[in-house]
């Protein structure tokens, strides 16, 4: 019996030098993004984004983006005024050494990828599921009672200068037509400037974004139930759905593949 | 394909053994020491080196004479004089001693399986930005440029900091079975990964003479890859060679001596010689320290008559300890200066790097150091003794010091798999014993796991870790099939130059360690205010060793990034893109510009991830 003791304690005391040893490693904040093709993706304070290491450009998923449209035909933000100016919605970013040091075992795997939740008054939470170089963002709002939603958008932030167009070569941002020129000369599509609205919907359920100082064509896929529109006064792409009746929770999903290189571009359109 | 790599990786440890085998046979000392491989890979290694000088140095005077084909022919009769030699030597060695290599062959062979899957994760080719260079080397032996001294034989390298006969190794795989370079690196790995868990299993085997320990040892020394400077396990590099090396043979020399054999000072010789040849700094160290072993278990009764042992070692403790805290206090920015100052780290640093790679794992140093402390046995004080000093060296403020824990990291896996043997022994249940030993394995796993991501997220292309692509491959097959045997200049961002060098033989100006004048030349091309100017800038670099006849312009992704950094940036040897880059609009953008300019430059080659532009020499221009 006493040697059982023994073998307790030493067997405790070595688990909890070897917790201790584990617990050492050094998780770099870099190493909680997944690479989605030559991106990664990651999920930061806003939300899910999109984005190349050492670069400045981040393509978000933000719930401070998204909106919801009530059935008076009324938009709103998923969070109000209020709580955005009291702080008072929390993120589950912020955590533990030892749940980062999980995250990375599980996405070494392909276990595990990057996710998401705020919570205020509404709890809204983005899962991403990455296939290789595509990503499905499904974003869940939980007891979305007080919002009385008819529809919702799940919203993607671009970039000025960034070329916004459709599998049919509607263009849908401005580009000079010298840059449209030599566009055409590389991927060998020939982009039709659109009527520049503020505020239209796209003409097709693939869009496509092309930032001139990445190589990556970012494509979203809206689906049967899904109507993209670009808003080119807050720089988003604004993918609208129905919102289920009677359900508790609305969830809704974003397709998104990131395309890289001329020739992978080129098959695609 | 896939089988003459693995051939040839096998080839570059087994020509110079088969052929150091033979000679020492010949000289009839090979059958008094059961299975010397170390000893015979280095005697068959300066031997080739020294076949491969003689035969370059006389070449020079018949320039018709391809090198390569000579040195081939030489190999083939070296090779086919050896086999019988060694069949016979077999034959009369006692085949007994060989049973008792089974366990640690399968041990260490199942574990470098396991290391190179889970490395291999979203990582096709070895994330080693060394082999390029060495490649180039061997690339230039090959072409019969082959000198002792590597700054003589390419530009890419600014100081010697080793011979070439690493190179040369290198050259004569490759000579004799020609194959795809970067599956040459990725098998070669493999066997050196493989080496090197043998080496930790053979170290703490015979210096504690006790297997688990040499078990644990051997799965510390797995999973433990030195993610920052020292690389043992998965960089195969010079510096990673000679430690791996100087393991067997002090290994070897304490098994010896346990025999009550005597160490042929002729072995000694040569291996004094292989260990400095192969690198300067680490190789001095080495020897000293394997001269001092020698001297310790050999002479220890002739010194002992002139001095006491125990006095010398505290003297060297002394030495050790005052050498340690001054390097903290003398001001030494006159040697931490150029490059050494990025070798130079602090000791936030070195724990820093400590974290990376083994977590908190050394807890276990000072309860395996007290304890084999305690054992009454010359193997546990020479390696007490080795650890403390090698581990000392490491952690004073000098600069290159962290690299001497390339020696060092064998001799503290010991050390750390005692300490963790020490504890699990206190465990009498066999059923907890077992699950010690799982918990061990999870979290030595999880410490490589996290460690493997953070090294490689810099790599990152598409969907895979690599420090080339795919283009860069193409590239690199175009220009070597178009521009192969000439003096053609591969002109680019370093990065660019090392990696296509490397695989497509063509020759760059200066590689990735292009010197602050090719640097400088560069960063003015995105002043330049027109064609022309660009030209005359690019038609200015040249390389310090060889003339060339045209400049081969490459603008790639990688190129476009180089350029977009900070001038300070573009100056240091440190900053590299490493990871490929692929074209974007704005970079199509420029080269559209360049081709439109056929008086300056002729458009050659392009794809999604570089254009290649011959440059219009001005005297063509003027004919």
């Amino acid at each position: 019996m006493r040697n059982f003791f023994v073998s307790i304690l030493f067997f405790s005391l070595f688990t909890l030098l070897c917790a201790i040893s584990l617990y050492g490693v050094i998780v770099a904040p870099i190493e909680k993004s997944y690479p989605v093709g030559s991106l990664r993706l990651g999920a930061f304070e806003n939300g899910l984004s999109l984005f190349r290491i050492n670069d400045r450009y981040f393509y978000t998923i933000s719930p401070y983006n998204d909106y919801i449209i009530n059935h008076q035909a009324v938009r709103s933000s998923i969070y109000t005024q209020e709580e955005l100016k009291e702080k008072s919605i929390k993120t589950n970013l912020q955590k533990s050494h030892w749940e980062n040091i999980l995250g990375i075992i599980f996405q070494y795997f392909g276990l595990q990828y990057p996710s998401i939740a705020f919570s205020g008054k509404v709890t809204v939470g983005y899962q991403s599921t990455i296939s290789g170089n595509s990503v499905r963002i499904t974003r869940t709002i939980i007891d979305p009672l007080p919002l009385n939603a008819s529809s919702s958008a799940m919203t993607v932030a671009y970039f000025s200068g960034d070329y916004i167009f459709d599998s049919y070569g509607n263009l849908y941002t401005y580009q000079t037509p010298e840059d449209l020129e030599l566009f055409s000369k590389i991927y060998q599509v020939r982009l039709q400037p659109t009527i520049n609205e503020l505020r239209r919907p796209i003409d097709d359920s693939i869009v496509y974004i092309v930032n001139p100082e990445t190589s990556a064509f970012i494509k979203i896929a809206a689906t049967a139930n899904q109507k993209i529109w670009i808003n080119r006064d807050a720089n988003l792409l604004e993918v609208e759905e129905n919102a289920v009746l009677g359900s508790k929770d609305y969830v809704s999903h974003l397709d998104i593949t990131v395309l890289e290189g001329m020739e992978k571009s080129v098959e695609s359109l | 394909m896939i089988e003459n790599t693995f051939i040839s990786a096998v080839l570059f440890y087994a020509t110079p053994i088969l052929i150091g085998g033979a000679l020492w046979a010949v000289l009839g000392k090979g059958k008094r020491i059961s299975f010397p491989f170390v000893l015979y890979f280095i005697t068959g290694s300066l031997f080739l080196f020294a076949v491969a000088l003689v035969e370059s140095f006389v070449l020079r005077f018949f320039p018709s004479v391809a090198f390569s084909i000579v040195y081939r022919y030489s190999l083939y009769i070296l090779l086919a004089l050896s086999l019988p030699i060694n069949a016979f030597n077999l034959v009369k060695t006692n085949m007994k001693d060989a049973t008792k290599y089974f366990y640690p062959v399968f041990l260490s062979l199942l574990l470098a399986l396991i290391i190179t899957r889970v490395w291999a994760i979203h990582t096709p080719y070895p994330l080693n930005w060394d082999l390029y260079e060495h490649q180039i080397l061997a690339n230039e032996i090959v072409r019969g440029h082959l000198s002792f001294f590597t700054s003589r034989m390419s530009d890419a390298f600014t100081f010697n900091g080793y011979s070439s006969l690493f190179h040369t190794l290198v050259a004569t795989a490759q000579i004799l079975v020609p194959s795809d370079i970067l599956s040459f690196w990725q098998s070669i790995t493999f066997f050196h990964l493989f080496l090197t868990i043998l080496a930790s299993f053979t170290l703490a085997k015979i210096l504690t003479d006790n297997e688990t320990v040499a078990t644990v040892s051997a799965v510390i020394g797995a999973f433990i890859f030195e993610s920052n400077v020292v690389y043992t396990t998965l960089f195969f590099i010079p510096q990673t060679l000679t430690s791996l090396v100087f393991v067997f043979l002090i290994s070897h020399l304490l098994e010896v001596w346990k025999r009550r054999e005597r160490y042929f000072p002729v072995a000694l010789i040569l291996t004094c010689g292989f260990l400095l040849l192969m690198h300067y700094i680490i190789g001095f160290v080495a020897v000293v320290i394997l001269l001092g072993v020698y001297l310790f278990l050999y002479h220890r009764s002739r010194i002992e008559e002139k001095m006491r042992i125990v006095l010398i070692v505290e003297f060297l403790f002394d030495l050790l300890f005052i050498f340690l805290i001054a390097s903290y206090f003398i001001p030494l920015g006159f040697i931490n200066k150029g490059e050494a100052q990025f070798y130079a780290f602090s000791l936030a640093d070195k724990f820093k790097f400590m974290q990376n790679s083994y977590g908190y794992l050394l807890l276990f140093f000072p309860i395996g150091l007290y304890a084999l402390y305690k054992i009454k046995s010359v193997f546990a004080r020479i390696g007490i003794i080795v650890t403390l000093i090698l581990f000392g060296l490491t952690i004073s403020q000098f600069p290159y010091v962290l690299k001497f824990y390339v020696l060092g990291r064998y001799f503290v896996h010991v050390i750390v798999a005692f300490g963790l043997f020490v504890i699990v022994s206190r465990i009498l249940n066999p059923l907890f014993r077992s699950l010690a030993y799982m918990v061990f394995l999870v979290t030595i796993l999880g410490i490589f796991i996290t460690n493997s991501a953070y090294f490689k997220s810099i790599n990152l292309y598409e969907d895979t870790y690599v420090q080339v692509s795919p283009s860069e491959v193409k590239a690199a097959e175009y220009l070597k099939k178009t521009y192969g045997g000439s003096t053609a200049l591969l002109i680019s961002d370093p990065a660019t130059q090392n990696v296509l060098e490397a695989l497509s033989t063509i020759n760059s100006a200066g590689g990735a360690y292009a010197d602050a004048e090719i640097r400088g030349l560069l960063i003015d091309l995105t002043i330049a205010t027109d064609s022309s100017e660009m030209r005359d800038g690019l038609t200015k670099i040249s390389d310090r060793l060889d003339s060339s006849d045209r400049r081969l312009f490459v603008v790639g992704g990688r190129y476009f990034a180089w350029q977009n950094a900070t001038v300070a940036d573009k100056q240091a040897y440190f900053f590299n893109v490493w990871a490929p880059v692929d074209l974007s609009l704005a970079d199509y953008r420029r080269i559209e510009k360049l081709k439109q300019t056929p008086s300056d430059f002729t458009f050659v080659y392009e794809n999604p991830g570089l254009s290649i532009f011959e440059v219009k020499n001005k005297s063509t221009e003027v004919d």
